[in-house]
């Protein structure tokens, strides 16, 4: 696995200095680059989430480098806290965006429909491992002497690719909302680890191991992962459909809405430079055999081979081309104004193929001046357990800020929650 | 307005941009601990792995006997019978008198019969394995002259060894001169002379004439012709005639053996040993053979123990090589052979090997034809046939040993594994050992750096892996078990990484038996290394 600076840079920031600008799942949709009264409307927004329902802040602190060591009380809490499936992933999205009129209505039919394009950088990765997985890779084997550790049902993937987007917006003035958004993709990087089984018998004095594994590993080429790469091709779909609906009428301000999104609905295809590899095999290994213990010499003492390969079903290895699916993101989104100032909402979400549990996210905001609106929220689900954030928007002139963390626990209690979000957006009308 | 709306867009989109650009930093990359237990290594060894250079023969009950050969010494003595250079030099007589000859005549003429002497031998015949002759022609006349240059009694096949040369017109004050280099490799000398019974001539024919191609010449008295031959380097590919009667010495304070390379102190008692010391004649000639000693040095011990047998200092007398086929069509030289036997019973040959020499001492007078010539004639000698003495020692193994102590040194080249040793935090590598053999061993894996000075010891010394046990006929019947910790620390890293040579030292004791223990050919020891260590994860 490999994480790049970025991501361990703005899981630092979050977790360390910034853990007002940052919050929970992503928040990445066609919502945030919708423009209000404005002509013309260009911004930034930037999230990142890395959640897990197993490993805690205090763990990713260590393993992202905050720290030179890992201690082995931070691997027996860890430890204590697995389940025979656990899981992880992360998120890491930075991008720009414009957008202006196309047409507006008058009089009885005040429309506005628009236009957006967008550029981003998106990262994400996610994983489902067993308990055994986290011993093995951290307390190594000797704790399995004697012992088979079961390695299998494991799945990492990681994907890296920039997206190009454009699409329209159109709101008809009473409360309905339409956009829509195509986007090309360039794949950058992407590695994909399917372990169906590996069991790893380890003798009760080391003298002998046996590995049954059938697993299937794929990666881009590996030649340049750079921004400039280009190892893949892709097109995805963005649909948000926004109803006005109240269940409560406040006042006549009152507002309430219903919205359906789609998100990253589409697939990367990976050129024919990709690797892929395929083992199906039952591996046995009692130390490198040599024939005389008076000829040791240097390939003796540099060979690594296996001392047999007892089931070799399958072993290939190949450059290929095979696409993959984009972890589109499903969510409804129900938002109903209660009391002057305050509102209500909650969002359900799922993605596909993803290793993400139902999110459920319920957030009551306040608005405490025109300008400045704060919002605290919670949430279960999605690769963590439970959330607690906040949220703050503020709006100066032609300026709007929007700024927010759903994780804030994982920041309070890093030994014992997980959980670290955040996303900021940055807006300017003109 | 246009100008204002772009420029306020592009000022906008530098803010936004300067927001999200962060300071990029330089993460340390994860590090933690695993406790890794691996099977590193895993052998049988058995006795033929101790020494390579020798042969364990697997006898009728499949008790073992080690089988050492090892050639004592050589006697070369085509270098005795190398025919020494030879210059045969002519400057034809001066003309008299002024005279004109057409092309083609005769200049002059002449035919020499040249002795050589070989180091008192009589040599008949002789085929060149490598050897040249130089030729060096001088002319005085104006108009060429044509040299024909032949050896009649050297042959190359059927065809006689003549050589032409022209060399254009020169004067008395500025005569012309060549030389010319021919290669006698492979001609067959006829050293009998012309009438075929003499020996050591070498029949010569020399001519010049006016060039057949040129103009009538007029021969200014003064004028003389240069002819100069010179053998060089001719060593024979086989010589053949009568070797004369001479005495030569092999000797030497200390030969080099490499028989007990691999025991470095300890002591051990044989049950039974047996040599064959075999004097191997591939020289067509008789000769006596004296041995006037034969010492087994121990330069560690500083002891040296010489051979007694009835035969030391008295004359061998070892028969003339036989052939089969004709001397000159490559022949299969028939051996012969002159075999002495030693044991305890008529020398002190156990103390000798037990000696555990490392170097091998010996003098010997060999006399050829010691009854004169015999043979008429007819001793030969190849090229690459000589006398020769052996040693083939036989030492069933059947022994006691008192911490017999076998050492080897394999150099270690670790290079590549400074990042996974680098890493290796502390921990044991235990060698589990299952050994069939009747002997108390204690192994030790000594780290040494490149002079073969000692750093450090891998192994706990005192850890004793104890004698399989032997039923009532003294035979394995079982294996005994042992661990042997490693113990793998900072500092002996540190030492693996000075280490160049990696000694491995085995001491075998059968103190526990008061026999001697046979060794059998399906003893074996079982050998596995297991790494038990905790290790420093760093790259991920």
């Amino acid at each position: 696995m490999n994480f790049s600076w970025r991501f361990r840079l703005l899981t630092l920031g979050v977790l360390l200095g910034f853990p007002v600008l940052l919050a929970a799942q992503s928040q990445w949709s066609l919502s945030q680059v919708r423009q209000d009264s404005a002509d013309y409307s260009l911004g930034v927004r930037s999230e990142f989430f890395l959640n897990s329902d197993a490993l805690d802040n205090d763990f990713f602190l260590a393993f992202l480098g905050n720290r030179d060591f890992i201690e082995t009380s931070v691997k027996d809490r860890i430890s204590d806290r697995l389940g025979s499936e656990n899981r992880f992933g992360g998120e890491l999205n930075t991008g720009l965006f414009f957008s202006g009129p196309l047409a507006r209505g008058k009089g009885d039919n005040p429309f506005r429909l628009s236009y957006f394009i967008g550029l981003a950088d998106r990262q994400h990765v996610h994983s489902i491992f067993s308990e055994d997985v986290f011993r093995l890779g951290f307390y190594g084997n000797k704790r399995f002497a004697g012992d088979t550790a079961k390695l299998g049902d494991f799945e990492l993937h990681a994907y890296q690719y920039q997206q190009l987007q454009t699409g329209v917006h159109y709101d008809n003035g009473r409360g309905r909302i339409l956009a829509a958004g195509l986007s090309f993709l360039k794949g950058q990087g992407q590695q994909s680890i399917e372990v169906q089984q590996l069991d790893l018998f380890t003798s009760e004095t080391g003298d002998y191991l046996a590995a049954d594994t059938r697993a299937r590993v794929r990666q881009n080429d590996s030649s340049n992962t750079n921004l400039d790469a280009f190892n893949g091709l892709g097109a995805s779909i963005d649909v948000m459909v926004q109803y006005q609906f109240n269940l409560l009428e406040v006042n006549r301000h009152g507002n309430g809405w219903l919205r359906l999104e789609v998100n990253d609905l589409g697939y990367l295809w990976w050129n024919d430079e990709s690797l892929d590899y395929r083992v199906d095999s039952v591996y046995e290994f009692e130390g490198v055999v040599f024939d005389n213990l008076f000829d040791l010499n240097d390939s003796l003492l540099q060979s690594q081979n296996p001392s047999r390969i007892v089931d070799d079903i399958e072993n290939s290895q190949g450059r290929s081309s095979y696409r993959t699916l984009l972890p589109a993101q499903f969510r409804l989104t129900f938002s109903q104004d209660h009391h002057r100032g305050f509102n209500f909402s909650m969002r359900i979400e799922q993605r596909l193929q993803a290793q993400f549990k139902t999110f459920v996210l319920l957030k009551e905001s306040y608005r405490l001046k025109p300008w400045f609106r704060v919002a605290l929220m919670g949430g279960v689900g999605g690769y963590g357990r439970y959330y607690a954030g906040a949220e703050a928007q503020l709006k100066f002139a032609h300026w709007e800020l929007l700024l927010g963390s759903n994780s804030l626990e994982g920041v309070v209690l890093p030994k014992n929650s997980s959980g670290s979000n955040g996303y900021l957006a940055l807006r300017t009308s003109f | 307005m246009i100008s204002k709306a772009f420029s306020s867009f592009v000022l906008r989109g530098v803010l936004l941009l300067l927001v999200l650009a962060g300071c990029r930093d330089v993460f340390e990359a994860p590090r933690w601990d695993v406790d890794l237990l691996a099977p590193i290594a895993k052998t049988t060894l058995d006795l033929q792995d101790l020494d390579q250079d020798s042969l364990l023969r697997e006898n009728n009950d499949r008790s073992l006997t080690l089988v050492f050969s090892e050639k004592l010494f050589s006697l070369e003595l085509d270098s005795l019978f190398e025919i020494p250079e030879q210059r045969f030099d002519t400057n034809t007589p001066s003309y008299p008198f002024s005279v004109n000859l057409p092309p083609g005549n005769s200049l002059y003429t002449d035919v020499s019969n040249n002795k050589f002497d070989a180091s008192g031998a009589e040599l008949t015949n002789a085929k060149v394995r490598e050897g040249t002759i130089e030729l060096t022609l001088l002319n005085t006349l104006n108009e060429g002259v044509l040299f024909t240059y032949s050896i009649p009694s050297a042959k190359l096949g059927a065809q006689v060894f003549r050589k032409q040369e022209l060399l254009p017109a020169g004067s008395i004050a500025a005569p012309t001169q060549s030389s010319f280099t021919y290669d006698l490799a492979g001609y067959e000398l006829d050293l009998t002379g012309p009438n075929g019974n003499d020996h050591n001539t070498i029949i010569l024919d020399v001519e010049a004439v006016v060039d057949p191609g040129g103009q009538i010449v007029n021969v200014a008295a003064g004028t003389y012709l240069g002819i100069k031959s010179r053998f060089s380097a001719v060593r024979p590919e086989y010589v053949e005639g009568y070797f004369g009667q001479s005495t030569e010495r092999a000797t030497s304070d200390g030969e080099p053996t490499d028989l007990f390379n691999y025991v470095q102190n300890g002591e051990f008692d044989l049950e039974e040993v047996n040599l064959d010391l075999r004097i191997r004649n591939g020289v067509g000639v008789d000769f006596t053979a004296e041995i006037l000693g034969l010492t087994s040095i121990n330069s560690e011990t500083n002891t040296t123990i010489a051979l007694t047998h009835p035969t030391i200092g008295s004359s061998l007398n070892v028969n003339r090589a036989g052939i089969s086929g004709l001397v000159n069509t490559s022949p299969d030289v028939l051996f012969s052979d002159f075999d002495l036997s030693f044991d305890q019973s008529n020398s002190n040959l156990d103390e000798l090997i037990e000696n555990q020499p490392d170097q091998l001492g010996y003098q010997v007078d060999l006399t050829l034809n010691p009854l004169g010539n015999v043979s008429n004639h007819r001793d030969f000698l190849f090229y690459d046939k000589g006398i020769d003495i052996f040693l083939d020692l036989e030492v069933p193994l059947s022994f006691s040993a008192n911490n017999l102590t076998l050492l080897d040194t394999t150099e270690l080249e670790i290079a590549d594994r400074e990042d996974f040793i680098n890493n290796v935090i502390g921990g044991f590598l235990y060698a589990y050992v299952d050994i069939g053999y009747p002997f108390d061993a204690t192994i030790q894996l000594v780290m040494l750096d490149s002079n073969f000075n000692f750093i450090d010891s891998l192994v706990v010394p005192t850890t004793v892996i104890p004698a399989a046990p032997v039923n009532a006929i003294l035979r394995v019947d079982g294996t005994s078990s042992a661990k042997l910790p490693i113990p793998i620390n900072q500092n002996q890293i540190d030492d693996f990484y000075a280490a160049r040579y990696l000694a491995t030292r085995i001491s075998l004791t059968t103190t526990s038996q008061p026999d001697f223990i046979k060794i059998y050919s399906d003893y074996r020891m079982d050998l596995k290394v297991v790494a038990d260590f905790t290790y420093r994860v760093d790259e991920f």
